[in-house]
């Protein structure tokens, strides 16, 4: 039995020393997915936060794209909107601290393939979004699409992707 | 002369047999197969789900609780009328909507009536008044056309429309 248990042991420390070089040494998945947590979390707001952490929490939400972002939206009730550039993107998240009092955002499925050159990626996955005075959440289904800009994985375009399409009165592409 | 230990209490012979068997180690295994077999079901087979927001009312309530039979379409695809889920990036949150229209057919809407190949269909679980209007549809091999009970609101309210085969997971059981 003292087998079993040096076996057990020697288990522990391969997993411990497994978890800390993943820790310490994420590979490109793992990063990806730290910046899509980063990202959902300074698009989250409440409205205890302080001016401070309202202004941190826009910057934060800038940083995780390039200077040349694409956003596409497509969606029931919001219509059809892009956005193009990191400016535009905080000035989307200012804009939606004023007009709304609290939203959380939580991505769930997220799952990414990485281009055989690991420079650049892509994720699908579902937005949640649970708005303060709104009795149902929201949820979008998303395209998300990663460079690497010096060692440094970054959003570039973000798509809607439509789960159910259906032929609708038009909506105009609207720009903001 | 030195007393003896105090003697302990020990459980009755029934009770013990009641809560670990007659042997302790057969107990242990058939628990654990149990508690596979159920985290298997609930999984892959029969998954709870929780329903949030009114696109299916009546006929199922907000924050009701249901199961999602996985198994239902291993061998054949969905029916027109079968309430399905449809899932968005993966499993964990999926759209809740009835099948109207099948593979190959056109699907309209005049004036809140649904048309499927040009003829009015009778849908008793519309309960609520409807004046949507969508414009043909022809469905390819692999799609499906998929709308919720309650279409009291605007048309461009609702989340419905073509959903792929593939993104089907189950029938709502209950």
């Amino acid at each position: 039995m003292k087998w079993l248990g040096r076996l057990f042991l020697v288990a522990a420390v391969a997993a411990l020393g497994w978890w800390l070089w993943q820790t310490l040494f994420p590979g490109d998945e793992a990063q990806i997915r730290k910046l899509l947590a980063r990202t959902a979390r300074a698009a989250s707001f409440s409205s205890r936060d302080g001016a401070l952490r309202r202004m941190g929490s826009i910057a934060e939400f800038g940083n995780c794209f390039t200077p040349d972002v694409q956003v596409y939206f497509d969606m029931p009730r919001q219509g059809r909107f892009a956005l193009e550039g990191r400016e535009q993107m905080i000035g989307l998240a200012a804009r939606s601290r004023d007009s709304v009092v609290a939203v959380s955002v939580t991505l769930v499925d997220v799952s990414v393939q990485l281009e055989p050159d690991h420079l650049s990626a892509t994720a699908g996955l579902t937005a949640r979004a649970d708005i303060s005075g709104e009795v149902d959440f929201s949820v979008q289904e998303l395209k998300v699409f990663f460079r690497k800009v010096n060692g440094q994985w970054l959003i570039y375009r973000v798509e809607s992707v439509k789960t159910l399409s259906a032929i609708r009165p038009e909506s105009n592409l609207r720009t903001t | 002369m030195m007393s003896g230990e105090p003697n302990q209490t020990t459980l009755p012979h029934w009770l013990k047999v009641v809560l670990i068997g007659r042997n302790p180690r057969v107990t242990i295994i058939r628990l654990a197969v149990t508690v596979v077999l159920l985290v298997c079901t609930a999984r892959f087979m029969l998954i709870p789900i929780r329903m949030q927001g009114p696109s299916m009312r009546p006929t199922y309530e907000d924050r009701g609780i249901n199961l999602l039979n996985r198994l239902a379409y291993l061998r054949r695809g969905p029916s027109r009328g079968d309430v399905v889920a449809i899932r968005l990036a993966g499993p964990s949150i999926m759209f809740m909507k009835r099948v109207v229209g099948l593979p190959g057919e056109t699907v309209e809407f005049i004036d809140g009536q649904l048309y499927v190949n040009g003829q009015p269909q009778k849908e008793p679980y519309v309960k609520f008044p409807c004046h949507w209007d969508m414009p043909k549809q022809r469905l390819s091999p692999t799609q499906y056309f998929v709308v919720g009970d309650n279409r009291d609101m605007p048309i461009q309210d609702h989340t419905f429309g073509v959903a792929e085969r593939a993104r089907i997971l189950g029938r709502v059981l209950l």
